[in-house]
């Protein structure tokens, strides 16, 4: 099915791995107008095929992957697709995003997604072209590093492949493209569980936009836009994610010790500043992406991926390892395996814990660096009792051996590098996020309360409306096909350059207060339905790209529609008011005793947000099902 | 004299991780840091993120937040997201 927007193939397959056959999933310009791409679309077409409560390992799953309109246009920042599953470690909604290759190969192939569904009876390469789509044998693939994988393949089409952590079903194995990573909620494991080592994508198929002139224009305009901003243009490309350990250890908030703590005594050394002084070879990105946030280090006299924030915090501050190497090493290696960093480094944090209470002894110590890398084998093999027991993820763990209260986990997926006591509105979003312990889907407020601006990190006053807004703001963007870090432009440039300054000292103060304001915008849409384009670009670019009337207010329709179709996905699955949690380290015991509100007060502000969504027990009313337009 | 580190993009430009200083105020302490360190100057250093003794002189006196012979100062580059 052709369509009349630009910037789509038009075009998505569905795929029958039992029954080798493959067909055009009907996807009308409709939906493209009120799911508009990526991980939207993708929970569209879970919720439409996913009925109740499923096996995640089971052929009854599917696996969708995405890309959204501006991929493959050149936009800057859009060099990235999407993977959507029911994961088999939250068993939940989840969706992962990646700055692989595979998503523009995809559209080059002439399709805007795929459905992957059913189980292969033989392990399978599925290679995607314009033409057709072949089931062929890998065997011989089986067993494989994803870097071996890959180079096993060849050629120049885009590929997602998994190594052996996803063959041997590790409930957070990832997926690969390139050397990037869709790193959460063990998808790789769902395409192990169907057989399937890998999919390639390649073809001629152009995409072209609405209006190629006046896409070009606003692009030329944004991307010199992100290179003047201090955090895209300087900050970012100088020293990555990895330059916010030092600012995260200052303000509290880096996780350490299994989130016993705030702050590392160690930081200093696996710190950005440290990695850029000692061990940047050069910094690199996605395709068409001007920021150009990723490091490249050596690891055994090969240059490799550098780690991100999260896996310099997570396997470093929160197992108590100041050796920077150490962790170039483990990233490279969980990676080859394909394995999330993040829900590895919080299942080896959570055995550290529960060994040093002599609950449950499995080698692992905090501050002990020398059995890490077996015991990383050990999981991605399951050849091991520890391995296979550390391959469950944390709450598996702590089913089986207690200690709920410093399982550092929500709706079973490990929390990222953020100590929320530090900052109680990415508590909130911790706990009420649908794909569970993950910063982003969190709606990632603690931006606002420390690392770009510093609003009250411990008062709960605005944070649920904060979380609601900046939640559905990002859900779209990323539908839209952009990089989650072309956001950081909507804090215009002097509130971050100029942070002592009366100006952002005062928009700090009341940013709290504009819950209300938020709430009202989000109430009467028409209110917003204006064009930003020096803060908010995507949606200009996107009515250029697609030929779509969109406008900021319609794009935070869209994320909204997004987030609230997630949830009620998630509703047939199980999920109300009682699974938006967190562990009572997190609620209950203080970060710091002199300091009384360090703690996330999470009752409180889940009743406020709730509320602010329209939201009852947790879930959409049926009157907001309406009102979005979701047809449910 | 007080203890100064500085961070992010402050400390690659100035090729600086560490130093001391004498100063009564942070006012003065970048008044002497702008025309000490190469590469840095005063606008640049009033306009970092700083905390004295782990606390952002957001939450105290501003750049009139007093120093002594123990004050530990933080310059720190802004940050932004992962």
């Amino acid at each position: 099915m052709a369509t009349n927007y630009g910037g789509y193939a038009g075009k998505v397959l569905k795929i029958d791995l039992t029954t080798k056959t493959y067909s055009e999933y009907e996807f009308s310009d409709k939906e493209r107008e009120l799911y508009l791409g990526g991980k939207i679309m993708a929970a569209k077409i879970l919720y439409d095929n996913i009925k109740g409560i499923i096996d995640p390992l089971s052929p009854e799953n599917i696996l969708v992957v995405t890309t959204g309109p501006l991929n493959a246009l050149g936009a800057p920042s859009s060099g990235r697709f999407n993977i959507s599953s029911i994961s088999p470690l939250t068993g939940l909604v989840c969706s992962s995003n990646c700055g692989g290759t595979f998503g523009i190969n995809l559209k080059r192939a002439g399709c805007d997604a795929i459905v992957i569904c059913g189980k292969a009876e033989e392990k399978t390469l599925l290679k995607i072209t314009e033409e057709t789509v072949e089931f062929l044998p890998a065997e011989e693939l089986w067993g494989k590093t994803t870097g071996a994988t890959q180079e096993a393949i060849g050629g120049k089409s885009g590929k997602i492949v998994i190594g052996p952590a996803g063959e041997n079903l590790v409930k957070y194995a990832c997926i690969i493209s390139d050397e990037r990573a869709a790193g959460r909620g063990g998808l790789g494991a769902v395409m192990g569980s169907k057989n399937l080592k890998a999919v390639t994508a390649s073809g001629k198929n152009i995409c072209k936009p609405f209006n190629k002139e006046k896409f070009m224009e606003i692009n030329k305009k944004w991307t010199k836009a992100l290179l003047a901003h201090p955090l895209t243009g300087s900050q970012m490309p100088k020293l990555g994610t990895a330059g916010l350990v030092t600012g995260m250890n200052a303000r509290h908030i880096l996780a350490t010790k299994n989130f016993k703590y705030g702050q590392f005594d160690g930081f200093e050394k696996i710190s950005g500043e440290y990695l850029a002084e000692k061990y940047l070879i050069k910094n690199k990105g996605c395709i068409s992406c001007p920021i150009q946030c990723a490091r490249v280090v050596e690891v055994g006299g090969k240059q490799v991926k550098g780690p991100e924030l999260e896996t310099l915090g997570l396997l470093g501050a929160n197992v108590m390892n100041d050796d920077i190497e150490k962790i170039f090493e483990w990233n490279y290696e969980l990676d080859e395996l394909g394995m999330d960093t993040i829900s590895a480094a919080g299942s080896l944090a959570f055995a550290m814990e529960l060994n040093e209470k002599g609950i449950w002894d499995s080698g692992l110590e905090f501050g002990k660096v020398a059995n890490i890398t077996d015991i990383i084998h050990q999981i991605a093999t399951r050849s091991t009792e520890v391995g296979d027991i550390l391959a469950e993820g944390t709450r598996n763990m702590s089913k089986r051996f207690g200690g709920d209260e410093f399982c550092i986990s929500s709706k079973g997926m490990e929390l990222s590098a953020y100590e929320p006591r530090g900052a109680v509105g990415q508590g909130l979003g911790y706990a009420v996020s649908n794909r569970g312990g993950c910063h982003l889907n969190a709606g990632y407020l603690v931006v606002l309360e420390g690392l770009g601006l510093s609003i009250n990190p411990y008062t709960h006053k605005g944070k649920a409306t904060l979380t609601m807004t900046f939640q559905d703001l990002m859900e779209a963007v990323s539908a839209g096909g952009n990089c989650l870090f072309t956001t950081y432009a909507v804090f215009p440039g002097f509130l971050i350059s100029k942070p002592n300054s009366i100006m952002t000292r005062l928009v700090n103060k009341i940013m709290p207060y504009l819950g209300g304001v938020l709430y009202l915008a989000g109430k009467f849409p028409t209110l917003l339905a204006v064009n930003l384009p020096s803060i908010f670009p995507h949606s200009v670019c996107l009515k250029a790209a697609t030929g779509m009337k969109l406008n900021f207010g319609k794009m935070l329709r869209i994320g909204e529609r997004g987030y609230n179709l997630e949830r009620l996905l998630n509703k047939k699955l199980g999920v109300d008011a009682s699974c938006d949690t967190l562990p009572k380290r997190l609620t209950d015991e203080l970060q710091d005793e002199a300091n009384k509100k360090s703690k996330v007060p999470l009752e409180k502000m889940k009743k406020r947000y709730y509320r602010a969504r329209g939201w009852k027990n947790g879930l959409p009313t049926a009157r907001l099902i309406k009102r979005l337009g979701i047809e449910a | 004299m007080a203890r100064v580190k500085f961070y992010g993009l402050l400390r690659l430009k100035s090729g600086l991780a560490e130093t001391t200083a004498e100063a009564r105020t942070v006012s003065e302490l970048i008044a002497v840091l702008g025309v000490r360190i190469d590469g840095l100057d005063y606008q640049e250093l009033k306009n970092s993120v700083i905390f004295v003794n782990g606390k952002n002189i957001t939450e105290q006196k501003m750049y009139r937040t007093s120093l002594d012979g123990d004050s530990e100062v933080m310059f720190l580059s802004p940050v932004s997201g992962g």
